[in-house]
């Protein structure tokens, strides 16, 4: 499974990118949830709210294609097509990114779920009340 | 071979050479090298150095101890006692409930019951549990002699009793608290004892000593690996509390400010939760469940990292699916801050809020799945024998996913407001937490318990144990779903006979005695003397991990030598690994200087650092924790002259206990560890442990402050009168001014840690100086900016929280003054000098969240209310 260094990925990496696909959902609730506790207590929304829908909908888009490139960048470092390892349990620094990589891949993939599930009410809820 | 190629910092300017600082030698070792025999007379010397140095303190001041070893065996057994002590609370409301119109119980004293019951669990039990746990086997996980701060642990074990002993003694007094466990007000605020009181007070004390243990296994975990052991070896255990310590740091803190926010209104009349001065309860339920329901996943991940270590034993191939067991640790943990408000779909949030909250819930279920899903991959792929701890395990799972069931539809808002505050909860919260929570612990215990005292438990009664808490349990809470649908609700210490919950209820009661008869043989079990019984094997269930390297009969010195690591499970895959750490052959073999040393190591690669010199004996700890205990106790009681006395002496015995024992000089700068590598023992900045300490405490500092400012907002939405139109705002030259004093007093922190590491200690000493007066300035100014416009607290909840946060500027910024003073007496007695300097990298550390938080308040109290 170990094999010559790669000169192409970075020699280092850094915890926050394992997180990073996480942390944009975070901001991405804090921002849905707080805008709508504002845009429901201080605008007038009209029938179908169609502005807080639409500020869910930006706000949702945005943080979706965050996590699509730091899953993209966190694909790169996996590099599954070379080798096809998934298993990163050699003590090289090959392994090493290979594995941060990989878990931010799986990292990418539950947090756009996760941003997506919270984006859905913004379609099928038609107001505050 | 392979020299270190260990780049100096560039950011660092320093007069100090800077080989000083770094380690130099060969690293990796060599397979020659690791082969070479260590001389015999050589490895007994050293071993009878070690032991000296690691010994317990004998006779009465044995209870001075600080090794992991002993505070986590305490610290697991007081858990256990709580956690007894509130079960036979749930016993007696069982009684008090197994036919209508009981009178065992009074209403009051079920009240007391379901309230204690509830927040010792969580509180006393369930989160010192894992702490507990934790401390006592991380080390052994990691190949670590101990853990960072060893004295930390100890304190914060000692301020758990001392806040335990006084939040469960109230019990006996009639006076404790009975609102519930989440003191909803405006029902806690009307209770006229000193029930809630006790509730804040005490239980803010033990939340304190939750966040200190939590500060020392993160840095544990990322600071304390052996060489080697990079961040894909890392054992599943250590992701997991790395997650876990995270989540408490990011979870206990609303809750503090709450408490904070509460207090203040039954103290002192500052109306958070008042509505007719402008106050809310709700954000007492925002701020509560934004602790609590993380908290749920604070003691369900530990647990399961548990089963984590026991199914790849059991199956005796490792884990299959590691990376997604990362996933799955990592996601839940972000995604359960998103599920608070699913406590509160009953309170009337908008419909879009509870979408947000009814679609994280349910997307939280798919990393919890994939765990689950990664241990039966690995049970259908291994050779499963049936352990003990597996079989705890396999119906702690089995429970569990009942209660994750169910969870998916009280997820579900229409479903919820049906069952809400209803037996259906009841049974689907203890679902939950008795599958995720209880069974891996029990499992844990069965599975470490040779490991804790070179003893084993009986295989038999561990059966017994568990069948009768497996089917005791079922036969308890299963028919509490169906209570709920019939319509009961919670906490209602009694109900009539007629309408159909008698039987179920008489059921409950049955199976709750069944489920103690069940945890007494363990308990039994786990207590009995074993003094005739032989000692364990080494390895008794044949495990990959390190933590079964320990010595047989026991050594308090952790590890022999600290190994270097190539395999995620060593024992299996590194075959004379224990054969060379007994020998000696690997690091830090030797005690020479007759210190208590462990190994620094890089947070991701684990490239070796440095070596750091940890705390010893003492009781500076426990005096410490005595007068913290003060310090919030006193105010209970309304007495507040004895509690700022109180807290005067515990800031003396923790300075007390900082200056004399941490970040010593050491004799020489650097210390040959073996294999040809020499590492320094006093670093700074980064590279040292203390940083570390300090940076995640302030995490959580600021995650509470954060807290405070959500409050702010959080009125503004939730009232049309806030801020009210006519009222009084701070003045603003003032803010100005503290703005200007608190950006120069850290400006000056900073320069003087540059120009002390540039060798300049006089110009270092003058910039220390020029902070203090600056700090002094600058809280002068922020005070007298509210208090010189008028703002009374009492009056209204916009001065009121304005005021909050300013107390909370002016409470850090004394912090920073004491520390601003710590190193101006280091400096004076040369306890600080440009070689070193790691108070001084700490000290500025606190200042840079210091000054992000006075620049914030100055904008709250500033231009905020004038916009809004």
């Amino acid at each position: 499974m170990a094999r010559a260094a790669k000169p192409h990925l970075p020699p280092k990496t850094a915890l926050w990118q394992l997180i990073a696909a996480p942390i944009i959902w975070s901001v991405h609730f804090v921002v849905t949830y707080g805008g709508t506790a504002i845009f429901c207590a201080k605008v007038d929304l009209g029938p179908d709210a169609l502005a807080l829908r639409g500020y869910i909908g930006i706000v949702t888009l945005v943080a979706l294609l965050a996590i699509a490139a730091m899953g993209w960048l966190a694909w790169r470092k996996w590099d599954l097509t070379d080798d096809w390892d998934y298993i990163h349990e050699e003590p090289t620094d090959e392994e090493r990114t290979e594995f941060l990589g990989h878990a931010g891949v799986l990292l990418s993939v539950v947090s756009a779920i996760g941003v997506i599930f919270v984006g859905l009410p913004g379609l099928v809820i038609t107001g505050c009340t | 071979m392979t020299t270190t190629d260990f780049t100096p910092d560039p950011a660092r300017i320093s007069a100090v050479p800077d080989q000083d600082r770094w380690p130099e030698g060969i690293y990796p070792p060599t397979e020659e090298m690791l082969a070479e025999p260590v001389d015999p007379e050589l490895c007994k010397a050293q071993e009878a150095r070690l032991r000296e140095v690691w010994a317990d303190p004998k006779g009465w001041r044995y209870w001075s101890a600080v090794n992991n070893s002993e505070v986590g065996k305490w610290y697991c057994l007081m858990a256990f006692g709580y956690m007894l002590a509130a079960g036979v609370l749930a016993l007696l409301m069982r009684v008090q409930l197994a036919v209508p119109d009981n009178d065992f119980l009074s209403a009051d004293r079920f009240n007391q019951f379901f309230t204690m019951h509830g927040s010792a669990m969580m509180f006393l039990f369930a989160v010192p549990m894992f702490e507990a746990i934790s401390i006592l086997i991380l080390p052994a996980f990691l190949g670590a002699r101990d853990m960072p701060f060893p004295r930390l642990s100890a304190y914060g074990f000692w301020c758990f009793v001392i806040g335990g002993v006084f939040v469960f003694g109230s019990i006996f007094f009639d006076s404790a608290p009975k609102s519930g466990w989440f003191m909803y007000p405006p029902l806690s605020m009307l209770d006229g004892g000193i029930g809630a009181d006790i509730w804040l007070l005490g239980l803010s004390f033990i939340e304190v000593a939750s966040i200190a243990a939590a500060v020392e296994l993160i840095v544990g975990v990322i600071k304390c690996r052996p060489p080697g052991m990079r961040i894909n070896l890392m054992p599943l255990y250590a992701w997991y509390v790395l997650v876990v310590g995270g989540m408490i740091l990011f979870a206990f803190p609303p809750l503090i400010a709450g408490d904070l926010l509460f207090e203040m209104q039954r103290s002192f009349d500052w109306p958070f939760f008042d509505p007719a001065r402008g106050g809310d309860p709700m954000l007492w339920q925002h701020l509560f469940w934004i602790f609590g329901h993380p908290e749920v996943y604070i003691i369900f991940l530990p647990s399961i990292a548990i089963a984590a270590m026991v199914v790849p034993t059991a199956a005796q191939i490792p884990i299959w699916g590691y990376s997604w067991i990362v996933l799955s640790a990592v996601g839940t943990g972000f995604l359960s801050f998103g599920l608070w408000a699913h406590h509160m779909f009953a309170t009337g949030l908008p419909a879009m809020s509870l979408g947000f909250f009814s679609a994280a819930s349910e997307a939280v279920v798919i990393p919890t799945g994939v765990q689950l899903f990664a241990f039966m991959a690995t049970l259908m792929v291994g050779r499963v024998t049936m352990l003990l701890p597996m079989l705890w395990i396999a119906g702690g799972v089995a429970i569990f996913t009942a209660g994750g069931l169910t969870g998916v539809m009280v997820a579900l808002a229409p479903f919820d407001w049906q069952v809400h505050d209803s037996y259906f909860i009841v049974a689907h919260l203890h679902y939950t937490i008795f599958g995720g929570m209880i069974f891996p612990v029990v499992a844990g215990i069965y599975y470490f318990y040779p490991f804790f005292t070179k003893k084993k438990m009986s295989e038999k009664l561990g059966r017994i144990s568990f069948w009768l808490t497996f089917t005791g349990f079922n036969i308890c809470f299963f028919p509490m779903h169906l209570t709920g649908l019939k319509g009961m609700p919670r906490r209602v210490f009694t109900y009539p006979g007629d309408i159909g919950w008698d039987w179920l209820n008489a059921i409950s009661t049955f199976g709750a005695f069944v489920t103690a008869a069940g945890i007494l043989v363990f308990a039994w079990d786990l207590l009995r003397p074993k003094g005739k019984q032989p000692l364990t094997e080494r390895n008794p269930w044949n495990a990959g991990t390190l933590e079964w390297s320990h010595d047989v009969p026991e050594e308090f010195w952790g590890v022999r030598s600290v190994p270097h690591i190539t395999s995620r499970y060593p024992l299996w895959q590194q075959p004379k690994l224990l054969e060379r750490m007994d020998a000696g052959r690997y690091y830090l073999a030797d005690a020479e200087f007759g210190h208590r040393e462990t190994l620094i190591t890089t947070a991701i690669d684990a490239r070796p650092q440095h070596i750091a010199r940890v705390t010893g004996p003492a009781w500076c700890t426990i005096w410490a924790a005595i007068f913290t205990g003060g310090a919030f106790i006193f105010p209970t009681f309304h007495l507040y002259a004895p509690a700022l006395i109180s807290g005067a002496l515990a800031l003396a015995c923790i300075i007390w206990w900082l200056w004399t024992s941490t970040a010593q000089h050491p004799e020489v700068v650097k210390k040959d560890v073996g294999l040809g590598l020499k590492l320094p023992i006093y670093v700074s900045g980064s590279a040292a442990p203390g940083w570390w300490g300090m940076f995640i405490t302030m995490l959580g500092d600021m995650t509470a402050f954060a807290s405070l400012v959500f409050g702010v907002f959080f009125y503004w939405t939730a009232r049309p009168d806030f801020p009210p139109a006519a009222a009084a705002h701070a003045t603003l030259p003032w803010v100005y001014a503290a703005v200007i004093c608190y950006t120069l007093a850290w400006a000056a922190t900073w320069a003087a840690r540059n120009v002390n590491c540039a060798g300049n200690a006089a110009r270092a000493f003058q910039g220390l100086v020029a902070a203090v007066v600056l700090t002094i300035a600058g809280a002068g100014s922020l005070f007298w900016a509210l208090w010189g416009a008028g703002m009374d607290p009492t009056e209204h909840v916009y001065p009121a929280i304005m005021w909050v946060l300013v107390v909370w500027v002016l409470a850090h910024s004394l912090a920073g003054l004491v520390m601003l003073g710590f190193c101006i007496a280091g400096s004076i007695f040369g306890r600080l000098t440009p070689r070193y300097d790691a108070d001084l990298w700490n000290v500025t550390l606190f200042w840079h969240f210091l000054a992000l938080t006075a620049f914030v308040t100055c904008t709250m109290v500033g231009a905020v209310p004038r916009l809004m």
